[in-house]
């Protein structure tokens, strides 16, 4: 599922400036249900990197159709799967279960909404003007950072990977610090069948203390967009493959 | 850069995206009026009130905050709304028949109670809840705060949370200029059987979405965004995919 490039152990990296853990608590349980390592300031920028390389050569180059395909199938992965889905809202949010399958529907719609109709909204616009024939294309803008809230997890970043992902974009995650799990899950059925899996759709780290450094140095041609930690989001690592792991659910 | 989250995040993440010179789009936290004008189906009027409230217990950006009562329907509705929230009991999220949530987090708990803490200090009267339940969960009991005057600090407040601020006006001017009284403007609702009287309301309050007759809610094929402090550009629907393109204008001779 995951790039193996990508894939670094925790405590393996020598520039992790600071060894911090963020923690899923359960807020019916109270109880601790996850811990999760950070990114390193090293993993972020190959995150960057990839995902500006992904969207040059590999994303943005594809048709219209072959994009559809993929975004269908996520939508097919999610009401496949829609109950388990649901349970990791409300674990890692509190969110009343009936609510959560709601939510994993609407997600749904969302992504089949503009795999369905991104052809036409983004069909070229002839302009009757002065002078010359004139048309307006639409293309692809680059690598789009999305930072996204816990309080409809799935939701939110359909909202976001939806269009981007049909117009050409590849996009990066910034996830609230609690909800790992849920863009883990998110996750792993957009990479199903990519060859260039571990770019479309990243998460991505903003390291709660210190600065992550000038991010927009790894991709300095590209869309992408970086930044310094400066709010109060903190952020982890999910490592995606460690949810495998954990569960054995196995994308694969 | 596209960000959905609190206005202290949007700020820093829209400053440091204007650095870079890249676009970005916030949508921001919202505390918008659900407003029962005095010709309102109650039933209606309640039930989407109640939801609009309680969905995702109440932590949702376009949820009904600010409920704007005109005064010949106000005592009715605050009733039949008291009576509605009173019957949401806390439990287990995961069983299908429990009716309370708890709040995502114990500093979302915690950030609530203190504004509830604040909003009686300022003179605010607390009709129903605004209590932790003694027991297992980050709960918070619905709530219904009234006589929250516009000097109280928590008056321009976002409650992400099931409390609802109650208040009680006259004409459909006064609606609209409470309304406004806002740095948010997402999403609201307006109830009346005078669909015309709504829709002139509507125009006037700055906001970026308003629904007649139901609570704000969304939908693949609805813009979503707000205005003011609640942020900038459009998710979803035609609108959303236009964002983050480039609208490329060729030309030939």
């Amino acid at each position: 599922l995951l790039n193996e490039r990508l894939v670094i152990p925790s405590g393996s990296v020598s520039n992790r400036r600071i060894e911090v853990s963020y923690q899923t608590i359960n807020p019916f349980t109270e109880k601790l249900a996850k811990t999760f390592p950070e990114h390193s300031d090293a993993e972020m920028k190959a995150i960057l990197a990839q995902a500006d390389e992904t969207f040059r050569n590999d994303w943005s180059q594809l048709s219209l159709a072959d994009r559809k395909a993929v975004l269908k199938e996520v939508v097919r992965l999610f009401r496949e799967r829609r109950e388990e889905y649901a349970q990791y809202i409300t674990l890692e949010m509190g969110k009343l279960i009936t609510q959560a399958r709601g939510e994993v529907d609407i997600s749904a719609d969302i992504l089949e909404y503009y795999a369905d109709n991104a052809e036409a909204f983004l069909a070229p616009e002839t302009l009757t003007v002065a002078g010359g024939e004139v048309v307006v294309e639409n293309a692809p803008l680059g690598v789009i950072f999305c930072i996204e809230p816990w309080n409809y997890p799935y939701y939110q970043l359909a909202r976001v990977a939806g269009p981007n992902l049909m117009v050409g974009n590849t996009v990066i995650v910034k996830h609230a610090p609690q909800r790992a799990a849920v863009r883990a899950r998110f996750r792993a059925p957009v990479h199903r069948r990519r060859r260039a899996e571990g770019a479309l759709f990243q998460r991505v780290p903003i390291q709660r203390t210190g600065s992550t450094g000038d991010c927009r140095s790894a991709c300095p041609r590209s869309g992408a967009d970086g930044q310094r930690a400066g709010w109060r989001s903190g952020c982890r690592r999910g490592g995606p493959g460690t949810q495998e792991e954990h569960n054995g659910t196995g994308w694969q | 850069v596209a960000l959905t989250g609190s206005e202290r995040a949007g700020a820093a993440v829209a400053a440091e995206a204007g650095q870079a010179l890249k676009k970005s789009t916030m949508e921001l936290g919202g505390s918008d009026a659900f407003v029962v004008l005095d010709d309102a189906d109650m039933d209606k009027a309640v039930e989407w009130a109640v939801w609009g409230r309680m969905e995702n217990t109440g932590q949702c950006c376009v949820a009904a905050k600010r409920l704007i009562l005109q005064e010949a329907i106000a005592d009715e509705f605050v009733r039949r709304f008291k009576d509605a929230l009173a019957k949401y009991a806390p439990g287990d999220p995961t069983d299908e028949n429990t009716t309370l949530a708890p709040l995502s987090s114990h500093g979302a708990l915690v950030l609530v109670q203190r504004q509830i803490d604040q909003a009686v200090e300022g003179g605010a009267k607390i009709t129903l809840g605004g209590k932790r339940p003694d027991r297992n969960g980050f709960f918070i009991e619905p709530t219904i705060l009234e006589n929250v005057t516009a000097d109280n600090p928590v008056y321009h407040q976002e409650f992400f949370a099931p409390v609802a601020m109650i208040f009680r006006v006259k004409t459909d001017d006064d609606v609209v200029k409470l309304a406004n009284d806002s740095p948010y403007g997402l999403g609201g609702s307006i109830i009346s059987r005078d669909v015309e009287r709504t829709k002139r309301i509507a125009r006037q309050i700055d906001t970026g979405m308003v629904f007649i007759n139901r609570a704000c809610w969304t939908a693949p094929d609805l813009p979503f965004g707000g205005v003011k402090n609640s942020g900038y550009g459009k998710e979803l629907s035609e609108l959303g995919i236009g964002e983050f393109v480039n609208k490329k204008l060729i030309r030939v001779a």
